[in-house]
């Protein structure tokens, strides 16, 4: 008998890649244990596909049932699970689907399923009690070192497709007979909490701006990336905006680190 | 008869909390005398898990893993476990447990309970893992015997052999899934109620009833295997075993479990009520006394 981990090496490569040969002399149960290793194979393709078509249920109405199944299946192969939180596993399947339909001109797929990904994400978020103008203006002498902590809720996406306007169709369930898309970068901005979700497109700069403030850069950092899109942005402005939106939490001043305003 | 090792003998019969019906328990309260959860759907799900803590406050709440892995050759996941100690800690569950299996190899996940060959190796890894997790999680674990399809020719000891050392060796409790026993008595051609008269009664923290399907066998032309699918009312069958299993263990904690194919939450709580029922019956009875397997 081999050790325990090559047993399980194994077993792992019955249930995922199917070959089985090595493990069957090992096994005991029935006149032919081999034939019960599928029912650990079928649990691994059918709780691990149907998790990936629920998240995606958008590119499931784009490609149709049969493709999605077909992609989730292949995915589920490539990329198994790497922990047991199935919530956050799918996150490299928007890639994976674009690697697999690129050659067939499919190539907004991935961009609509990055877009639906972040949407179902935002929508478990919890939104919390937003920073207000006042808070922000008490740092007002170091403004530019200050970085801002956004909504758990909140997301951004750059799509060289406007994808948006799909996901619109396909939220309002209204599917024309045909749609053309055509090649436009579009900057999304994504937000959600208690099963809500919104998304809406920015100005490049503004883009810019707002992403990075969300990803932790300082306000300075920020707005250098702002100006550098467009040098007439108005960093003030846009800040108030960001802000009365309610879509920033706290503040973390580099005076002092540890101390969070909200 | 045996003496519940835990202050929750009374608690009756609990009904697993899943995602769909999470919202309509916060909203309306049903009678649930408690509530059973997979960490693993509220780890990463901070909507899921606010609704959580709410029902939290109204009801009883224990904590069954399905991803700790403590069979995994590699070593438990650590990083899930914090993960897991963090909503036990904010939860406060009355029981914590999960299952004789392995889940996790090489940094991947498999989503699925999977077997473990029971001898004297293995039985030495698990001890490990199971302190280790009891003291990761800051209390008793409870270990749920498997659901199983087939086993490994090299096993030294029986599964009843096994979990009984697991328990002499560690202080952990056990978790008897009635329908798992079984479930795997008819695909592994053992005598369930032996099974059941052969585990350390005091140790008993919790059962599981929970459904399965009957499926051609491709092991057995001509015969039926059981799967362990979670998606069906308990068997007529089980409700016997059941019944004997808590002559046996006397008053247990009861969770119905069902994952697949939801039905209404009050199917689940008519499944709850009948455990109750037969639970009050097997106690009227005559206690049964330790089986010598």
């Amino acid at each position: 008998m081999p050790p325990l981990s090559e047993v399980q090496r194994l077993l792992r490569e019955a249930i995922i890649e199917g070959e089985s040969s090595a493990i069957v002399p090992l096994l005991v149960g029935g006149a032919n244990p081999a034939g019960r290793l599928a029912i650990h194979r079928r649990h691994y393709e059918d709780s691990l596909v149907g998790a990936i078509v629920e998240k995606f249920p958008g590119t499931t109405w784009l490609i149709g049932s049969p493709a999605m199944h077909e992609a989730a299946s292949a995915f589920i192969r490539r990329h198994p699970p790497t922990a047991p939180c199935i919530a956050e596993y799918g996150e490299d399947f928007p890639r994976f689907l674009a690697e697999r339909e690129e050659p067939s001109g499919l190539a907004y797929l991935r961009w609509f399923a990055e877009l639906e990904w972040l949407l179902v994400h935002a929508a478990i978020a919890i939104d919390r009690p937003p920073l207000s103008m006042q808070s922000l203006a008490d740092h007002r002498d170091h403004l530019v070192d200050v970085q801002l902590v956004g909504q758990p809720g909140l997301r951004y996406l750059a799509s060289p497709l406007p994808v948006d306007e799909l996901m619109k169709l396909y939220l309002m369930d209204a599917a024309p007979e045909q749609y053309a898309l055509s090649a436009a970068d579009v900057w999304l901005e994504i937000c959600g909490s208690r099963g809500a979700i919104r998304f809406n497109r920015l100005e490049h700069s503004e883009f810019l701006f707002r992403q990075a403030v969300a990803t932790g850069n300082s306000l300075g950092s920020a707005a250098e990336r702002a100006l550098e899109a467009d040098e007439s942005f108005d960093i003030g402005a846009a800040l108030q905006r960001f802000v009365m939106d309610g879509l920033m939490t706290e503040i973390r001043s580099p005076q002092d680190p540890c101390r969070v305003t909200a | 008869m045996a003496t519940a090792f835990n202050g929750h003998a009374g608690m009756g019969a609990g009904v697993g909390l899943r995602l769909p019906h999470i919202q309509e328990v916060v909203a309306t309260l049903p009678p649930a005398r408690w509530l059973e959860i997979h960490p693993e759907n509220f780890i990463a799900n901070p909507h899921g898990a606010e609704l959580l803590f709410e029902a939290r406050r109204h009801y009883p709440i224990s904590v069954h893993t399905v991803g700790v892995s403590i069979g995994s050759a590699g070593g438990v996941d650590r990083a899930h476990l914090r993960r897991v100690r963090a909503l036990v800690d904010r939860l406060d569950p009355f029981l914590v447990s999960g299952h004789l299996a392995w889940s996790t190899h090489q940094g991947e996940y498999l989503n699925d309970l999977l077997p473990l060959p029971y001898d004297e190796n293995t039985l030495r890894l698990l001890a490990t893992h199971v302190d280790e997790v009891q003291d990761g999680l800051g209390r008793p674990y409870i270990v749920e015997n498997p659901s199983s399809y087939f086993g490994f020719g090299s096993s030294t000891m029986s599964e009843v052999e096994f979990l009984s050392e697991l328990v002499a060796r560690t202080g952990c409790r056990l978790l008897c899934d009635v329908s798992n026993v079984y479930i795997s008595a008819h695909n592994m051609d053992f005598d369930p109620y032996r099974y059941i008269d052969g585990l350390p009664a005091d140790a008993i923290a919790e059962i599981h009833l929970g459904g399965f399907t009957v499926e051609p066998d491709e092991a057995n032309p001509g015969a039926d295997v059981l799967v362990d699918t979670h998606s069906a009312r308990v068997a007529e069958s089980v409700w016997t075993l059941y019944e004997h299993a808590v002559r046996r263990f006397g008053a247990t904690p009861t969770l119905i479990e069902w994952d697949h194919e939801l039905p209404s939450f009050a199917t689940l709580l008519a499944e709850a009520k009948r455990a109750d029922q037969v639970m009050t019956r097997a106690l009227a009875a005559e206690p049964l006394r330790a089986a010598v397997v």
